[in-house]
């Protein structure tokens, strides 16, 4: 099964504003460091809106749905060099932290919005460092052809 | 030997204060008024016993697990009071939420009064207990006598951020001895 939010092609205009705030553990300069990811390019979107979606980008977006207290998949598959956006469905403030080294930390993540990582390069497991019972895995495989449309990830999402 | 009889005691006293507390709420019907009354009493609660935690505890993992709490709760309050100040409602006062003040004023003495070094293990265990009742009465009693179709939007919503608090408290439970 095709998953439409995964063959969204990312350009600039679809984040609607981008600002740094405080980090969820409060060093968020260490955001992404050491792991492939440009900090420049992590981000904090303030408003969900279907503009996310766009079909201008150039790079996939991968999306993972904040609700309910878990991450919607646990597990997602992704291709080297794509973002990976958290949207936040709950009703509190959650988080994302690298499990292992800490080496990336999201910023606070208020119910509602969104925080999105770009150019992700390695496999992680990840929880969120205000509920520690929560848990998710990101799986970087090899790089993705542009012109090719990814399936899902059937059994992962509840969605 | 005597500690361990007197943590056993303390324990069970809990446990039947608790299980009273759900028997009742079962038995009482609640208006929705009454039953934003309980729900924003009921985090109130534990942003209070946080509150305490935040003056008595010195354990990094008591007090990050009641910070979450002070946070979590405020939150359901601010949008519970939103949805009632949209839908009209005014939270009324009731025997439940009554009852959940009056428990909760004896277990904030029982708490206040404890050492530092018996304190997070007081703490974290009345988050356990009492986390199980509140969920308990959300699911079993709130939920199924809400009308408002948006008010029983939002306990329902409120359901999976209690387990995971409890879910929490037991993992911090198990690292303080």
């Amino acid at each position: 099964m095709i998953r439409l939010h995964k063959i969204l092609r990312s350009n600039s205009y679809i984040l609607l504003s981008i600002f740094f705030l405080t980090s969820c553990n409060t060093s968020s300069k260490k955001d992404a460091a050491n792991t492939g990811v440009n900090k420049d390019t992590v981000s904090r979107i303030s408003k969900i809106d279907s503009t996310l979606v766009s079909k201008k980008n150039e790079s996939l977006v991968d999306t993972i749905i904040i609700s309910d207290m878990n991450f919607h998949p646990a597990v997602i598959k992704i291709h080297k060099g794509d973002a990976v956006i958290w949207i936040n469905k709950d009703m509190v403030t959650h988080c994302v932290t690298e499990a292992k080294t800490k080496s990336w930390s999201s910023l606070q993540i208020p119910a509602g919005e969104a925080w999105k990582m770009m150019a992700v390069e390695h496999s992680s497991d990840y929880y969120c460092a205000i509920h520690l019972v929560m848990k998710g895995k990101i799986v970087v495989e090899k790089e993705h052809s542009a012109s090719k449309i990814r399936s899902g990830i059937p059994g992962n999402s509840k969605f | 030997m005597k500690k361990g009889t007197t943590l056993f005691s303390a324990i069970v006293l809990m446990a039947l204060v608790l299980t009273s507390n759900s028997s009742f709420a079962q038995t009482t019907k609640l208006t929705d008024p009454e039953i934003a009354s309980v729900a924003v009493t009921a985090n109130q609660v534990d942003i209070n016993y946080a509150k305490i935690a935040k003056e008595k505890s010195k354990n990094a993992d008591v007090l990050k697990f009641a910070a979450t709490m002070s946070k979590d709760h405020q939150g359901v309050i601010d949008q519970a009071v939103a949805l009632v100040t949209k839908l009209k409602v005014t939270p009324k006062d009731n025997a439940v939420s009554k009852k959940l003040n009056a428990d909760a004023e004896k277990t904030k003495k029982t708490l206040s009064a404890k050492s530092v070094k018996d304190f997070d293990k007081a703490y974290i265990d009345n988050e356990v207990a009492y986390h199980k009742a509140v969920i308990s009465t959300v699911q079993d009693v709130l939920i199924p006598q809400t009308q408002n179709a948006e008010l029983k939007a939002l306990l329902e919503k409120v359901l999976p951020v209690l387990k995971a608090h409890l879910e929490h408290a037991e993992m911090v439970q198990k690292m303080v001895k």
